[in-house]
């Protein structure tokens, strides 16, 4: 079950990309008319609603044939991200374009810590 | 398989893959009525409005000047007996309802009621006299002639003083005597007098009279938003070096839109209010055809004022007029003045009028009650009577048996789904492409 879980936490964090991209890309085409009605802190509550028990639970599951070990790096990096997205949150008056940057840097992030999540303890355990 | 597998290195054990199966069908569902809910309340999405007692000044303050009856600001959130709070908020669209919920400082009672009105802030202003025509106007009533100068009618006599000062009668505007009463009585003009508010024209170029001076009118067109031609009376270049011309220009008038590279902004005296966004532009109901591309001079002459958003009221100079009853106002310095006469309404013909469909306004009100948090209170106020109107602008009025203090209030319009909601949707996201990639 715990493997199912994984997989299907990992599926919804890949779908909650999809969906984060397609929200930056209309941010980026027009700033402010979507974040002005759908609050960019979605965004925040998916990436946790999904990364967090994929994190907590991700112990163990075999990836690719190799138990997976969530390194401490993959750790630190995620709770860096999270506290830069609440951090972006909570910076409400500055100009869109530093919105769209940081929100360029926020899912660049996010990408970053599933590659790191989900790669990491496999690759370890295989250049070990 | 119909969705593919995003996490093939994962491997699920045979004896589980009926239950991923129904948990993934389960994952996709709830993805698909999530993205069908985000779509929802794109498209209808809920006016939200919030002000924070604590924080009076703080810019994500978003509903407009708490206040009381005098205009002073409701700082601390404090409603005494008798002196009901007010707010503003735009918000466009149709509507099922409006909550408002409130928390109140700690041991303070609750208000009692809220209501709320369907207007423009600006045309809700206390009501000062009629206006009347701009200073310089050339004003005929029978053979009398005169000039507005000081808000006041100074004659100049017979029409032959008239044709003496080099006027010509027929410039003279004809108007009813319950336009000119508007004025008070004024001295006569005597011969080789520069009343004040006079206009000249010399070698093309206007110029108003003021303190012993002569000021030129940036440009002949923003001069017309003001006068018509022939209120100029024609002068040698030479009187106007005689008496001098100052360096301070006169520009648009009061009221008038003008466009200066991609900004639209509000002339309001010597001042430049910009127009921060094409949704305040159609909240506070101007029109796009109204709009004057000014020239870096006439752009030039200006201070930036603050920014014009939705939370402000219209500025000086805009002109209310309500077509089912032929009633125009001006609003001039936090008042509304009537404009009663058709000749007066000429006069401030450059400045396109904004459409009221209400004179008379109806309010809509609903009692307080406790909210289900401690210090907490609530009133929902039902919008059926109000749909029936357009202006996206409201007033709200917090009233309080016993003294009450308000920690913050916040104001949802809840939107309804229907084809209106979707028509202002639509036509706000083509409008914002429009104005972001086409330039118009």
């Amino acid at each position: 079950m715990k493997t199912i879980a994984y997989k299907i936490f990992a599926e919804a964090l890949v779908l909650f990309l999809v969906g984060a991209s397609g929200y930056l890309v209309a941010e980026m085409i027009l700033p402010g008319f979507l974040s002005s009605r759908i609050g960019i802190g979605w965004i925040f509550i998916g990436f946790a609603l999904t990364v967090f028990p994929m994190h907590i639970i991700g112990r163990g599951v075999s990836v690719s044939g190799l138990e997976r070990r969530p390194s401490r790096r993959a750790s630190v990096a995620l709770v860096a991200t999270v506290a830069a997205i609440a951090a972006l949150l909570a910076i409400r008056d500055v100009p869109s374009v530093v919105w769209v940057s940081g929100f360029v840097a926020m899912i660049s992030s996010m990408t970053a810590v599933v590659v790191i999540l989900v790669g990491s303890g496999a690759d370890r355990r295989a250049s070990e | 398989m119909i969705y593919p597998d995003f996490t093939p290195g994962i491997e699920v054990p045979v004896s589980h893959r009926r239950t991923y199966r129904l948990l993934r069908a389960l994952l996709y569902t709830v993805f698909f009525a999530l993205a069908v809910a985000f779509f929802i309340r794109l498209v209808y999405f809920d006016e939200r409005g919030r002000f924070d007692f604590e924080d009076f000044a703080a810019s994500r303050n978003t509903i407009a000047d708490p206040r009381y009856a005098d205009g002073l600001p409701a700082r601390e959130g404090r409603i005494p007996v008798s002196t009901p709070m007010s707010f503003n908020m735009a918000a466009p669209g149709s509507f099922a309802e409006v909550e408002v919920r409130m928390t109140v400082a700690d041991g303070s009672p609750g208000p009692t009621t809220v209501s709320l009105l369907r207007s423009y802030r600006a045309f809700l202003y206390p009501e000062g006299p009629p206006a009347g025509f701009r200073d310089g106007s050339l004003l005929r009533i029978g053979e009398k002639y005169g000039v507005v100068s000081g808000g006041e009618f100074r004659p100049f006599g017979s029409a032959e003083s008239v044709r003496s000062r080099g006027y010509d009668t027929g410039a003279f505007r004809t108007v009813s005597e319950a336009e000119v009463s508007i004025h008070p009585s004024g001295e006569p003009v005597v011969a080789g007098e520069y009343a004040p508010g006079m206009i000249v024209v010399s070698d093309g170029s206007y110029y108003r009279y003021h303190d012993g001076r002569f000021l030129p009118f940036v440009s002949g067109r923003a001069y017309l938003t003001s006068y018509r031609p022939e209120d100029a009376l024609s002068v040698d270049i030479g009187v106007i070096r005689q008496v001098g011309a100052d360096d301070t220009m006169i520009g648009f008038a009061d009221g008038t839109l003008i466009s200066y590279g991609e900004s639209v902004y509000a002339v309001e005296g010597n001042v430049l209010r910009p127009i921060d966004s094409v949704d305040t532009f159609l909240i506070k109901g101007y029109d796009w055809q109204s709009v004057v591309a000014a020239t870096g001079e006439e752009f030039g002459m200006y201070e930036r004022g603050r920014l014009y958003t939705r939370k402000q009221p219209h500025p000086s100079g805009t002109i209310f007029a309500y077509p089912e009853e032929n009633r125009s106002f001006l609003i001039d310095s936090g008042r509304k003045r009537e404009i009663r006469g058709p000749n007066i309404l000429q006069s401030y013909g450059s400045v396109t009028p904004v459409v009221v469909d209400a004179v008379t306004l109806r309010a809509e009100t609903c009692d307080v009650r406790e909210g289900f948090w401690p210090g907490t209170y609530r009133c929902d106020i039902p919008f059926d009577r109000l749909k029936e109107w357009r202006i996206p602008e409201y007033q709200f009025e917090v009233v309080a048996a016993t003294d009450s203090i308000l920690k913050n209030v916040e104001v949802t319009f809840v939107r309804s789904i229907d084809r209106e909601n979707f028509a202002l949707f639509a036509e706000s996201l083509i409008g914002r492409l429009r104005t972001r990639y086409v330039g118009e």
